[in-house]
């Protein structure tokens, strides 16, 4: 389903049938026939209530309304926070040049506050690069609802076949895009002190 | 030798909220020559142009990664390619640091970081700050 170039349509299966049918031994062909028949009756069944169970799970609603819904509404997370953490930096940058005027003790407790809202800000960074991720596993998922509503030849929307980016792969210099992971969930990332150790192995 | 808080920095990062942080948190460190770029291609662009003493890179930016234009740096027959090059990220994982250090890193902060950690790299790759 990953690859549309392998997604097989209506008419590719009605060829495959016939390639098979035509195959076979011919002083057999009567018997062979009625099992062959069974077994497409069969899957006819099959695709009949796979069409019938997308249909009851409303995957187009899905594919058409929720998962467009979902990102527009994430993106606007991100939107939001960054506007929000641009007017906190704003107000920081105001009251660390108040800082520097007042001066002595006082200046300097303020200025030392002040670098901790700054480095508190990053999380805008880091949330950002999570909710692109999500994202991204969205568009993964309408791509191949997409692509499986497309072979039952059922009734889908314009489909984007350039696949959209990878989750997850195993990361390899070959292949620099497998780099790119964003950040960690706490329990499963290196730390800096992880990090630093690393680095000196390298010294 | 203490470093010249004079010297030209670039800060590249695709998030303006990350490069307002390390612009605000190395001007409290002391530096006050600090420029920007939002890519790769654009910070190539700077520093072909530019004798910077620092660049503070984050690794996932499009059209060129971070990693492509540390690659690019040292790969280059150049005045620029030994320029000292720290790398910013989010991207922790060990085959990330691994890959950085031999494409000639000189030193690596996961985000996200504190002042502090920031202050310590820059020494580790520069010298004492003052």
């Amino acid at each position: 389903m990953n690859n549309p170039e392998k997604s097989y349509q209506r008419g590719q299966v009605v060829q495959i049938i016939q390639s098979v049918i035509d195959k076979m031994d011919k002083g057999q062909a009567d018997q062979q026939l009625d099992v062959l028949k069974t077994e497409i009756a069969t899957l006819a069944e099959t695709i009949y209530r796979l069409k019938l169970d997308i249909t009851q799970t409303e995957a187009g609603q899905l594919q058409h309304e929720k998962i467009p819904d979902a990102t527009e509404e994430l993106d606007a997370v991100v939107e939001a926070t960054a506007e929000a953490t641009n007017n906190i930096m704003s107000a920081c940058e105001t009251i660390e040049n108040l800082a520097d005027k007042i001066g002595g003790d006082d200046g300097m407790i303020l200025s030392t506050e002040v670098t901790k809202v700054y480095e508190a800000c990053g999380f805008q960074d880091i949330t950002g690069q999570r909710i692109t991720k999500v994202v991204n596993t969205l568009k993964e998922i309408d791509f191949k609802i997409s692509m499986l509503m497309q072979a039952l030849d059922m009734q889908v929307g314009p489909i984007d076949h350039k696949k959209p980016e990878a989750v997850s792969q195993e990361p390899s210099t070959e292949n620099p895009d497998s780099l790119l992971n964003g950040p960690q969930m706490p329990d499963a990332a290196v730390s800096q002190d992880d990090i630093d150790k690393l680095l000196a192995e390298f010294d | 030798m203490a470093v010249d808080k004079g010297m030209d920095i670039l800060v590249v990062d695709d998030y303006q909220t990350m490069v307002r942080i390390l612009k605000n948190l190395l001007k409290q460190i002391g530096f006050s020559n600090i420029d920007e770029a939002s890519d790769g291609r654009e910070a190539l662009d700077k520093i072909q142009n530019r004798e910077y003493g620092l660049v503070i890179s984050d690794w996932n930016m499009e059209p060129m990664t971070g990693y492509d234009l540390l690659k690019a740096v040292r790969g280059a027959e150049d005045h620029y390619s030994d320029v000292p090059f720290i790398m910013v990220t989010a991207e922790s994982k060990t085959e990330n640091v691994v890959a950085a250090k031999q494409a000639g890193v000189n030193n690596y902060i996961v985000k996200p970081f504190n002042a502090e950690t920031l202050k310590g790299k820059i020494e580790s790759v520069l010298g004492p700050i003052g």
